[in-house]
C-alpha cells in the first residue's frame, strides 16, 4: 500500500537536501574517480584506512537495510523484546573478532587467498574446483537475496518520501541500485561509507533524545498500549518464550558466514589494530541496537498501534517527525546511499563469485579481461534484474524477516560452520564443508517454509497441539540450519580423509604477521599473488580490490607489522 | 506508578552490561597476549 508521500507534508526541505545529498556524493564520487586513475592509487587511499574507520565499516554494512529499517520496525511490532536483536549479535561479533579475525588475516595469507571461496579451495586443498563452485552458488543465491532486500529498503524510502506506488518505488529502487553498481560504486569510497555510517548512528543516539523530550521513558506508554509490548518476552510463556529468545540469541550465528563482515578481517591492514576496530565496531553495535529499538518503540508511542501501515517506514517517519525538514532530508538520503553502497558490494560479490570464482576459476581459465569485464557486467544485470523480481515478489514481507531468512541466515548456516572449522579444526576436510553448505543452504530454505509445508502435510494441527514443537517450528531458522550443517561438517569430515600440512599452517598462528610473510619462513608466503589477476585494470572498487590493495602494499610487508 | 516498573529493566539491558564488560575484558587480554606473543617471538628469533 502506497503511503501518503510523508515529504509532501514535510515540505520541500526534506526532498530538496534528500537530492542535493545524493547529488554531491555522486559529484564527490564522479571527480575523484577521475584523479583515479590505477590500482596503485587507490592503494595510497586504501592504505590510510585505519583501525577505526575498519572498525566502522564493518558495522557500518550492516547499518543499511535491515538495522536502519529493519530492527526499529520489528521494535515497533514486538516492543521492547526488540532490544534482544543484540543478544546474540554482540557477542557472536565479539567472538569473532577475538576468535577469528587474526586467524583468517594470517590465514588467508598463508593460503594466498583475498575471497572466501578461494580461501576455503586452497585452505581444504580441494582441486575438484566443488568446494569453490558450491560456495559460489551460496554466494549468488544469498547475496542475491540481500540486494533484494536493500531494493525493498531503497523503494521504501522512495515511497515514503514521494508517495509513488509500491512497484514504482522497488522499479526505482532497483534501477537505483543497479544503475549505481553498474557505474561502478562510485559512492564507495572508504570515507563516504563512514561518514555515512555516521550519520545514521547520530540519528539513532538523537532521534530517542529528542523523542525522551517529548514524552519521557516509553516503557508506561508501551503498557497501555499492550502488556506484551513491555513483556521482555513479547507476552510468550514456556517453550514459546524460550524458542522466541533463542530466535533472538540465534542471529549472532551468522557473522561468521557473511562474507561483507569476514572481508573486512582479510583486508585488515595491521593485524595490532585488530582490538581498536573491535572496541569501534563493539561500542558501534550497542549504540546502533539500543538505539534502533527505541526509535521502533517511541513510533509505537507517536503513531500508536496500527499508526504505520507498512512497518518498513517505522524508521524514516519518525525521523520525519522530529528531525526539521533539511536534517531529515540529509539522514534519509545518508540511509539510501548506505543501502545503495551496501548492495553495490553485495551485487559485486555475486558477480565475481560466478565470473571470477566459477567461469573464470572453473570454465574458462584462459578467458580474456575483456571477455570477464563484459560478463561481469552482464551477470551484473542478470542479477539485479532477479534481485528486482525477488524484491517485488517479497515486497509484502518486512525487510527484517527478508535479510535475516533469505540472506543473513542462508549466507550463516552455509558459510559460518566451515570458516570457523578451516581456522580451528585441522581435521576438516573439503567433502565435509560441500556436505556442511548444501545442508546449511537446504534447511535455510526448508524452514522458512516449514509452516506451510506442514500445512499441505497435514501435520498442523499436530505441531498446534504442542507447546514444543509449535515453539520449534517457528524458531529462527538460523538456529537449527547452523546445528544441522554443524553436525554434517563434522560427520563427513571425520569420515574422509583430511588435508596434509595443515599443522604447519596451524603453527604459525601466535607468530606476527610480519613472519609469515618472510620467505625465510618454513610456511612464509611467496609473493602475493591474487585471484582475479593483479596485472590488469580493476572492473570497479569492490571491497575485494580494497583487500588486493591492502595485501599488495609492499611496504607493509617491509614494515613487519604484527 | 514508578517509571519502568512496568518492564524488568535487569533483564532487558542487563546481557548489553555483560557484554559490556566482556569487551573490556577481551580489550585488555588481547593487548597483553599480543605483548606477549610479540616478546616470546623476537626472544626466539634472536636465540636462533
Amino acid at each position: 500500500m502506497p503511503s501518503s508521500g510523508l515529504a509532501g507534508s514535510a515540505g520541500a526541505w526534506v526532498l530538496g537536501t534528500f537530492a542535493a545529498y545524493l547529488l554531491i556524493l555522486l559529484g564527490i564520487g564522479l571527480y575523484s574517480s577521475r584523479l583515479m586513475d590505477t590500482v596503485d592509487d587507490y592503494v595510497i587511499g586504501g592504505r590510510s584506512v585505519g583501525p577505526v574507520v575498519t572498525g566502522f565499516s564493518e558495522r557500518a554494512s550492516e547499518m543499511s537495510g535491515w538495522l536502519t529499517l529493519g530492527v526499529p520496525s520489528d521494535a515497533f511490532g514486538t516492543g521492547v523484546m526488540a532490544f534482544y536483536n543484540g543478544l546474540g549479535m554482540i557477542p557472536a561479533d565479539l567472538f569473532a573478532w577475538a576468535g577469528l579475525a587474526k586467524r583468517l588475516r594470517k590465514y588467508t595469507e598463508i593460503v594466498k587467498a583475498v575471497t572466501l571461496p578461494t580461501f576455503f579451495e586452497t585452505r581444504l586443498q580441494d582441486d575438484t574446483g566443488l568446494v569453490k563452485g558450491v560456495s559460489a552458488v551460496v554466494l549468488m543465491i544469498f547475496e542475491g537475496g540481500y540486494v533484494g532486500a536493500q531494493i525493498v529498503a531503497a523503494g521504501t524510502l522512495l515511497e515514503v518520501l514521494t508517495g509513488v506506488e509500491p512497484l514504482v518505488g522497488i522499479l526505482g529502487g532497483g534501477v537505483i541500485v543497479v544503475g549505481y553498481t553498474m557505474l561502478g560504486g562510485y559512492f564507495a569510497v572508504a570515507w563516504s561509507d563512514y561518514f555515512q555510517g555516521a550519520i545514521i548512528l547520530l540519528a539513532f543516539i538523537i532521534l530517542p533524545i529528542l523523542a525522551f523530550t517529548n514524552y519521557g521513558l516509553p516503557f508506561n506508554d508501551l503498557a497501555s498500549v499492550g502488556s506484551s509490548y513491555t513483556s521482555i518476552t513479547a507476552g510468550m510463556t514456556g517453550w514459546a518464550a524460550i524458542f522466541g529468545i533463542i530466535s533472538y540469541a540465534a542471529i549472532g550465528l551468522g557473522i561468521p558466514g557473511n562474507p561483507h563482515v569476514m572481508v573486512r578481517f582479510m583486508g585488515i591492514d595491521e593485524v595490532k589494530n585488530i582490538r581498536l576496530a573491535a572496541l569501534v565496531a563493539q561500542l558501534f553495535m550497542f549504540v546502533a541496537y539500543i538505539g534502533a529499538g527505541f526509535v521502533g518503540l517511541y513510533a509505537l508511542v507517536a503513531f500508536g498501534q496500527g499508526g504505520i501501515d507498512d512497518p518498513n517506514n517505522v524508521m524514516p517517519m519518525l525521523t520525519l517527525e522530529f528531525f526539521p525538514g533539511a536534517i531529515a532530508g540529509i539522514i534519509l538520503a545518508a540511509a539510501l546511499a548506505a543501502m545503495m553502497s551496501s548492495a553495490d558490494s553485495q551485487l559485486l560479490v555475486a558477480t565475481s563469485a560466478i565470473v571470477e570464482d566459477v567461469y573464470h576459476g572453473y570454465v574458462n581459465p584462459n578467458a580474456s579481461q575483456a571477455k570477464l569485464v563484459r560478463y561481469s557486467q552482464l551477470v551484473t544485470l542478470a542479477l539485479g534484474a532477479a534481485s528486482i523480481a525477488f524484491a517485488y515478489i517479497a515486497k509484502d514481507t518486512p525487510i527484517y524477516t527478508l535479510v535475516l531468512d533469505y540472506a543473513w541466515g542462508g549466507l550463516g548456516a552455509a558459510i559460518g560452520p566451515t570458516l570457523i572449522a578451516s581456522l580451528w579444526w585441522k581435521r576438516v576436510t573439503a567433502k565435509g564443508s560441500v556436505a556442511s553448505m548444501i545442508v546449511g543452504t537446504a534447511t535455510m530454505f526448508l524452514w522458512t517454509q516449514l509452516s506451510a509445508l506442514l500445512g499441505v502435510l497435514g501435520l498442523q494441527s499436530a505441531v498446534d497441539a504442542s507447546p514444543f514443537l509449535s515453539g520449534l517450528v517457528g524458531v529462527y531458522g538460523l538456529f537449527p540450519a547452523f546445528i544441522l550443517s554443524t553436525t554434517t561438517l563434522v560427520v563427513v569430515s571425520l569420515l574422509t580423509r583430511p588435508p596434509e600440512g595443515v599443522d604447519d599452517h596451524f603453527n604459525v598462528f601466535d607468530k606476527p604477521l610480519s613472519a609469515l610473510s618472510s620467505s625465510e619462513s618454513p610456511t612464509g608466503a611467496p609473493e602475493y599473488v591474487t585471484d582475479g589477476g593483479r596485472d590488469v585494470s580493476p572492473k570497479a572498487v569492490t571491497e575485494t580490490d580494497t583487500i588486493r590493495a591492502h595485501v599488495d602494499a609492499t611496504d607493509y610487508w617491509d614494515e613487519g607489522d604484527e | 506508578m514508578p517509571a519502568n516498573s512496568s518492564v524488568d529493566l535487569v533483564w532487558l539491558f542487563g546481557p548489553f552490561v555483560v557484554y559490556l564488560v566482556m569487551l573490556g575484558v577481551y580489550y585488555v587480554w588481547e593487548g597483553r597476549r599480543e605483548k606477549r606473543l610479540r616478546a616470546q617471538y623476537e626472544e626466539s628469533e634472536y636465540a636462533q
